[in-house]
């Protein structure tokens, strides 16, 4: 029997959810606009759906299963099963007259507590190692399109952050011109594990795109156990922990220096799945070297931490550790409330429910419906106030899903 | 006029540049000769002549290179080049401070050792640890009989050469982690000497410190009792630093970034846990790193125990018991409170301690610790001198205000 068969008890609920909408109405947080920034995209169904909008033909040829294509990770995240997860979405699930991918992504919301989100296409995390930048700019495109059109239309709790192949700024700016307008569309997405000079004037036509539609431009971080400084260490959890946040920091630390920010004040950071205790480190660093080497980065008009602390952090992994009073303090000296927005990062081994948040014991109520719903309603300008649609029942938590 | 370069236009013989002049006044209006200061990370062999090193070095092959080529050449052709320009083309205040030597130089003193001198008695400093700066980037070069035979030789030299000059210099060896054995050796063989007060590891570098053949090294570190410190230094040259367009954010995260790893890489795999007479020592990473690594390992660790399971308690539990160097401080003075809670969450009162990285660009005075407005006092003093004492087994002594009476000052 498989370890799955083993822990999925037929008619049983999935055991990550079961208890989240008994939690939700235990806090209080039931009627508290939720907008989850970061809802990945699992079960990614019949991969003949995306295949067919793939211009290329002979990566259409090829693109058979997810994983022809899509470049693996290595790594466990799920710690050999240790960390118990919902199976993929079922091919051809019935979602009424919605698509099945967005059916089960509004269920998944629903159990969650979350009102609104932004979803991310997680297989593509990897995409941008691929060494055939024609796999990357074609499968953006392709998902792309696959959302826009199939997916999202008639989802109004559905947004996206549609995956940029900055690789190739050409295709970027295509991608942008095709799509920003497009419904459902949030904004783009770049992933950190790259190698990519983004400061480089090749890469700032695409900058200034974003710029001048004032878009979000989300950085989703990733680990990668290959990388020398991470390949020594004997388990997952080391590169994991250091390396996710690291691939950020790397493109936060050269971005700022370079003045990306300065010179493209219009667009929307949004730095996701890389914690919250990173951005203080920056943040302080950054500033004592800018003191001691401002003429390296001549474009700066303000201190490096006035820059961070106008972009904005998803709360996944939400990091409780550190005593009260000096999590405070670290929260405030980045920005505090404003600047953070909340992220499920649903289904990661490590995703969050919206009553993390809510229970932090340091934030206001105010501050904590502002991180939760508030903030990303202004920030990527969603009808107010967000609610779930009419008619839906809340979750009930005895309701079997299969 | 005749065209000068910058370096003889800064250098005007027997004129001494102000930054000590200034440390000086600042010293005795501040009381620094009154107090115990230990400097943990003070650095020799800046501006160093190589060929002293040929005898010191066992391996003929190796030491015909440090006889044969001067030293720019022998860094280019058998060091690792540590890319980047640290006082940025000559901005930097401190351009060339290593030159700042006092006028007379006993002969056969070196001009480590007379830097170092000088630099404690205008400073009020009473100890200060000697670290080669060479060692920086041996664990990253490709022979390793390179960190073997020269950190060996580094070793010698200073205990042979330098301390004899001033007892006030301290020595951690740098250990060839490279090569286990030859680093038990070094253990073994200099625990004993005076002034050895603990081990030096390059922390730049990407040997799997966990494995069964380090276990014998932290053994015997553990055995001898004295405390063993990881150095770090920037690497732009490793792959994810290449996308940076200026050495600033190399170097900005770099530093902090080898420590990083190499403690996340000590606390997961459990050698803190195996080995708990260890102290750990981390030097040249900022404050900041500390508070960051606590809060992200226990939460990963919350959700991946089963990888570390060595483990007994928290991740941060262990960083708490290790020790912070506290240069390059980052300026937290606009925001006291911001500097004062990274002082409590790491443990501060205890675990920090001053090191002054002379003379690098980028160094700081004891001063720079005297001004923070939220230390007490008796923290000031703890973080200055009384948590290295403690650390190292030194008496409380003054050592430099002794030796400026005996001058008559």
């Amino acid at each position: 029997m498989s370890e799955r068969r083993l822990e999925l008890v037929a008619d049983r609920r999935r055991p990550s959810l079961a208890n989240a909408a008994r939690e939700i109405d235990r806090s209080g947080l039931r009627g508290v606009p939720v907008v989850d920034v970061d809802l990945h995209l699992h079960g990614l169904g019949d991969p003949g759906e995306v295949r067919r909008y793939i211009r290329h033909a002979n990566l259409r040829r090829l693109f058979t299963t997810w994983e022809s294509l899509i470049p693996p990770a290595r790594g466990d995240p799920r710690v050999a099963g240790r960390v118990q997860l919902p199976p993929p979405a079922e091919p051809g699930a019935s979602g009424g007259d919605r698509h099945p991918t967005a059916a089960r992504l509004l269920r998944t919301m629903d159990e969650l507590g979350v009102d609104l989100a932004v979803v991310f296409h997680a297989p593509l995390l990897f995409l941008a190692q691929h060494p055939e930048v024609e796999v990357e700019t074609e499968l953006a495109w392709a998902f792309a399109r696959w959302l826009v059109e199939d997916v999202l239309p008639g989802n109004d709790r559905l947004r996206t952050f549609l995956y940029l192949p900055i690789t190739d700024p050409e295709a970027s700016l295509e991608l942008i011109g095709a799509f920003a307008d497009r419904p459902g569309v949030a904004g783009f997405l770049i992933t950190a594990l790259n190698y990519l000079p983004l400061h480089r004037n090749l890469y700032l036509k695409v900058f200034a795109a974003l710029d001048e539609r004032a878009l979000p431009l989300a950085v989703h971080t990733v680990p990668n156990w290959e990388e020398r400084p991470f390949a020594f260490m004997e388990r997952f959890v080391g590169p994991h922990a250091l390396g996710t946040p690291f691939y950020g920091m790397v493109h936060l630390f050269n971005l700022v220096t370079a003045g990306i920010p300065e010179r493209f004040p219009g667009i929307r950071w949004i730095w996701i799945e890389a914690g919250q205790s990173w951005i203080t480190f920056a943040a302080s660093r950054l500033d004592n070297e800018y003191r001691q080497r401002p003429s390296e980065a001549p474009l700066l008009t303000r201190l490096p931490s006035e820059y961070i602390r106008r972009m904005h952090f998803a709360t996944h992994p939400l990091e409780t550790e550190l005593p009260e009073r000096e999590a405070r303090v670290l929260f405030e000296y980045v920005g505090g409330a404003r600047n953070w927005l909340y992220s499920s990062g649903y289904p990661s081994p490590d995703f969050d429910l919206p009553t993390r948040v809510w229970e932090l014991p340091y934030l206001s109520e105010e501050e904590k419906r502002a991180i939760l719903g508030g903030n990303a309603i202004r920030l990527l300008g969603l009808p107010e106030p967000v609610i779930r649609e009419p008619g839906l029942p809340p979750p009930d938590p005895d309701r079997p899903l299969t | 006029m005749a065209v000068t370069s910058q370096h003889e236009l800064e250098i005007v013989p027997g004129r001494r540049r102000p930054y000590l002049i200034n440390a000086e006044r600042e010293a005795e209006a501040r009381g620094f000769y009154d107090f115990p200061i230990v400097d943990v990370d003070s650095h020799v062999t800046d501006g160093m002549d190589m060929r002293r090193l040929a005898r010191y070095l066992r391996n003929p092959n190796i030491a015909r290179m440090f006889e044969k080529y001067r030293g720019v050449d022998l860094r280019r052709v058998h060091m690792n080049w540590n890319l980047g320009d640290r006082p940025i083309a000559g901005r930097s205040k401190a351009y060339g401070v290593w030159d700042d030597l006092p006028e007379h130089i006993p002969e056969g003193m070196p001009r480590s050792a007379a830097r170092s001198a000088q630099f404690m008695d205008r400073t009020g400093i009473d100890y200060l640890v000697s670290f080669p700066t060479i060692t920086l980037t041996l664990g990253v070069n490709p022979q390793p009989e390179m960190e073997t035979e020269v950190a060996g030789a580094l070793n010698r030299w200073l205990l042979e050469e330098v301390v004899p000059w001033d007892e006030r210099i301290l020595v951690m060896p740098t250990l060839p982690v490279s090569d286990p054995d030859a680093s038990v050796e070094a253990v073994l063989d200099l625990a004993d000497r005076r002034n050895v007060v603990g081990w030096m590891i390059a922390a730049a570098r990407s040997e799997p410190l966990h494995l069964r053949r380090y276990l014998r090294l932290w053994s015997a570190i553990e055995e001898v009792g004295k405390p063993v410190a990881f150095h770090t230094a920037p690497n732009w040259k490793e792959r994810p630093f290449e996308v940076m367009g200026r050495f600033f954010p190399a170097h900005g995260l770099g530093f902090s970034f080898y420590s990083m790893v190499q403690m996340t890489n000590l606390v997961l795999s459990g050698i803190v846990e195996r080995f708990p007479g260890i102290r750990w020592i981390f030097i040249e990473s900022g404050q900041s790193w500390v508070p960051f690594m606590m809060a992200r390992l226990d939460q990963q660790y919350r959700m991946r125990s089963s990888e570390a399971p060595l483990l007994r308690r928290l991740p941060s539990e262990y960083i708490r018991e290790m020790y912070f160097t506290t240069q390059p401080f980052e300026d937290h003075t606009l925001e006291p409170e911001v500097g004062r809670a990274i002082f409590d969450l790491t443990n501060g009162p205890r675990s920090w301690l001053y090191a002054s990285d002379y003379p690098h660009h980028d160094f700081d005075l004891p001063g720079m610790i005297w001004s923070l407005p939220y230390l007490s006092q008796a923290e000031k003093r703890a973080v200055l001198g009384e948590n290295a004492l403690r650390l190292f087994g030194l008496p409380a002594a003054t050592p430099t205000r002794e030796r400026r009476m005996a001058a008559g000052r």
